[in-house]
């Protein structure tokens, strides 16, 4: 915009001086905003740099104030103690025991879902069929359905079934998400019709149309898919708590929230590294997949 | 020995929908047999989904339904489970549990036009005014990734009565007797509507930050001509442009503000007394602290009722919010 001043400014007598003055002060007010912000996003992650603080140092030096951003002993005394299983007194689970029953339940929980949604989601979109609108709107009806709705049926259908305090408990109904279903219906709909057809001659299948048409025109949507499915399989919490009583079977949540259980004993340095290692593993993949981070919840957000 | 050629060419060339893109109706013989192949082919890619959406979310939802006229303890087992009619949603008016968690909802709900406003703040700041946009929207969105329990541990921490750092800067400040924030019935409510801003204030940004992509740069442009502020096009431009983004994030913000739960649980078990009680976390308690099945999945269709009629009325008023550029 400051580049498209000039000509209708010409007409005024200070013109020059005035365009050299407004872009300076373009500059001191965006640095003034910068700064704003970046306070503000330090504010916003304290908490966490606090957490992380904390982790590294002894009991004593917890809740020295003012507060101590570095710690002075730095020691690994909370991270031995919270790997080799001595949470608290009462309880002796490991926290890598935690870890990989989160990996266990998350990565069929994030593979499954994208199978099951790719093909119905290209059948939703491609092909016709009898009932195609009644479950599809039966699907859109659902969705809106609170989980705490399904709590209480859900652990019955889960006690029937004999897969109460088994990770199949959080496996098997994970395998699916209407929301996953809507939005690769939604992206195969914008793949050409021409594309389709040129597999179709080429004697592809529903499957070798899928394969190699609809998986390489919505990478960036699965990608994104597959991300925000992670995040929430790794933070799941209220089914994970109603499905699950045995400690160890707890994923990363529960066993996180245990430390609050055993209020009166808790070791602060252990529970905060703890925390930082439940945290880590999203943290590593927000990292590196910042821009489907973004993308995926923009997405969730078009098609709510 | 391969099928002769013509025969290919025949039957590559025979069916409209080749000929013709948009596929014509027509009864033949051939492509009935195609249709019902195809509809064979959907049914089965669609069988895996189908099947556990339909044990784990269809029949949950009826069974729900009907257990919310229902008096059942899980503990005395299947058989001694009766129908009682409304009697739990008659029963629900009397439960200060119940009632408390309606009023805590509602003000909870406040929470959703502050994280909006402020979200909205910071994404037409990030927009234009600011350099390092990436990094500071990666700083402000990153509470939204992270556990909520990790959330809850850490706050609870931080705002501890006697030890946490708030109390601490408060007692250094000259405060004599500070909030005990989570433990005090006056503010264990706003302590976790606070929390629960500051997690949600990234995502909001971000999508605010996606609105504003789609307003079209020759409008300010055209602004900037006629004299208008930064003031007066974010009034007249960026806010009546944003409506449909505002309108989404308030109403699924508002359906959200009704399931909250990890929070809860964590931070306060809905207390002292019933000050942090909701509806979410109401049934939870009943069903899965005193197993009272067919009081919980009342308690659930309330809940469900009142998501209902918020998506509803997003339904209704989608279009109404929305102009054409």
């Amino acid at each position: 915009m400051a580049q498209l001043a000039p000509p209708y400014r010409t007409t005024r007598s200070h013109a020059k001086q005035s365009i050299f003055g407004h872009r300076q002060r373009k500059i001191v007010l965006r640095t003034i905003v910068t700064l704003f912000a970046l306070a503000v996003g330090l504010m916003m992650i304290a908490p966490f740099v606090w957490t992380l603080s904390t982790s590294f140092k002894l009991e004593s030096e917890v809740f020295t104030f003012p507060i101590q951003w570095i710690p002075p002993s730095f020691t690994m005394t909370a991270y031995e103690r919270v790997f080799g299983g001595m949470i608290s007194a009462s309880r002796s689970v490991p926290f890598y025991r935690a870890y990989l029953n989160s990996f266990f339940v998350s990565i069929p929980g994030v593979l499954g879902p994208l199978l099951t949604s790719v093909a119905a989601g290209y059948a939703f979109a491609r092909l016709e069929f009898p009932g195609k609108r009644f479950v599809f709107l039966m699907y859109l009806a659902t969705m809106i359905v609170p989980e705490q709705v399904l709590l209480v049926p859900r652990f019955m259908i889960v006690n029937y079934l004999h897969i109460y305090n088994t990770h199949w408990a959080l496996i098997i109904p994970y395998m699916i998400t209407a929301y996953g279903v809507f939005l690769i219906r939604q992206a195969c709909l914008s793949i050409p019709q021409d594309l389709f057809d040129a597999a179709q001659i080429d004697g592809a299948g529903h499957i070798g149309r899928i394969m190699n048409v609809v998986v390489p025109n919505i990478a960036p949507q699965l990608g994104a898919l597959g991300m925000i499915l992670f995040v929430w399989r790794w933070n799941d919490y209220a089914m994970p708590l109603v499905m699950l009583s045995r400690a160890e079977l707890f994923t990363v949540p529960l066993a996180l929230a245990t430390f609050i259980e055993t209020h009166s004993e808790v070791n602060y340095p252990a529970m905060m590294a703890a925390t930082v290692l439940g945290t880590v593993p999203l943290l590593i993949v927000f990292i590196f997949a910042n821009r489907f981070f973004v993308q995926s919840a923009i997405s969730s957000a078009v098609k709510g | 020995m391969k099928k002769p050629s013509k025969i290919r060419v025949h039957e590559i060339s025979t069916p409209a929908i080749l000929l013709n893109p948009l596929p014509i109706e027509k009864r033949s013989g051939k492509m009935s047999t195609m249709r019902r192949k195809d509809a064979l082919a959907a049914y089965a890619l669609i069988a895996p989904n189908l099947i556990i959406y339909s044990i784990f979310v269809v029949l949950p939802v009826i069974a729900s339904f009907l257990l919310s006229f229902s008096d059942w303890n899980f503990i005395s087992g299947f058989n001694n489970l009766k129908f009682v009619g409304v009697e739990n949603f008659t029963a629900l008016v009397r439960d200060e549990w119940f009632t408390s968690s309606l009023r805590n909802n509602l003000v909870f709900t406040l929470t959703v036009p502050v994280t909006m406003a402020l979200g909205l703040l910071f994404a037409v700041l990030l927009n234009r005014f600011v350099f390092a946009r990436g990094l500071i929207r990666s700083l402000i969105f990153m509470p939204y990734i992270t556990s909520s329990i990790a959330i809850a541990i850490v706050w609870l921490v931080i705002f501890h009565p006697t030890y946490g750092p708030v109390n601490s800067f408060l007692n250094a400040i000259g405060v004599m007797n500070p909030p005990k924030w989570t433990g005090s019935v006056l503010w264990a409510l706003p302590t976790i509507m606070f929390v629960t801003v500051w997690a949600g204030l990234g995502y909001n940004m971000v999508i605010f930050l996606a609105g504003l992509q789609t307003i079209p740069k020759e409008l300010y442009e055209a602004a900037d001509i006629d004299g208008a502020g930064p003031l007066a096009q974010f009034r007249f431009i960026t806010f009546p442009l944003l409506a449909p983004t505002s309108f989404f994030l308030l109403i699924t913000g508002i359906i959200g503000s009704f399931k909250a739960f990890d929070l809860i649980n964590v931070m306060t078990q809905g207390g002292p007394g019933t000050a942090t009680t909701m509806l979410a976390f109401n049934v939870y308690r009943q069903g899965f602290v005193f197993y009272k099945m067919g009081y919980a999945s009342a308690v659930a269709w309330v809940l469900m009722v009142i998501v209902f009629v918020i998506t509803m009325f997003q339904w209704w008023g989608q279009k109404k919010v929305s102009y054409d550029l």
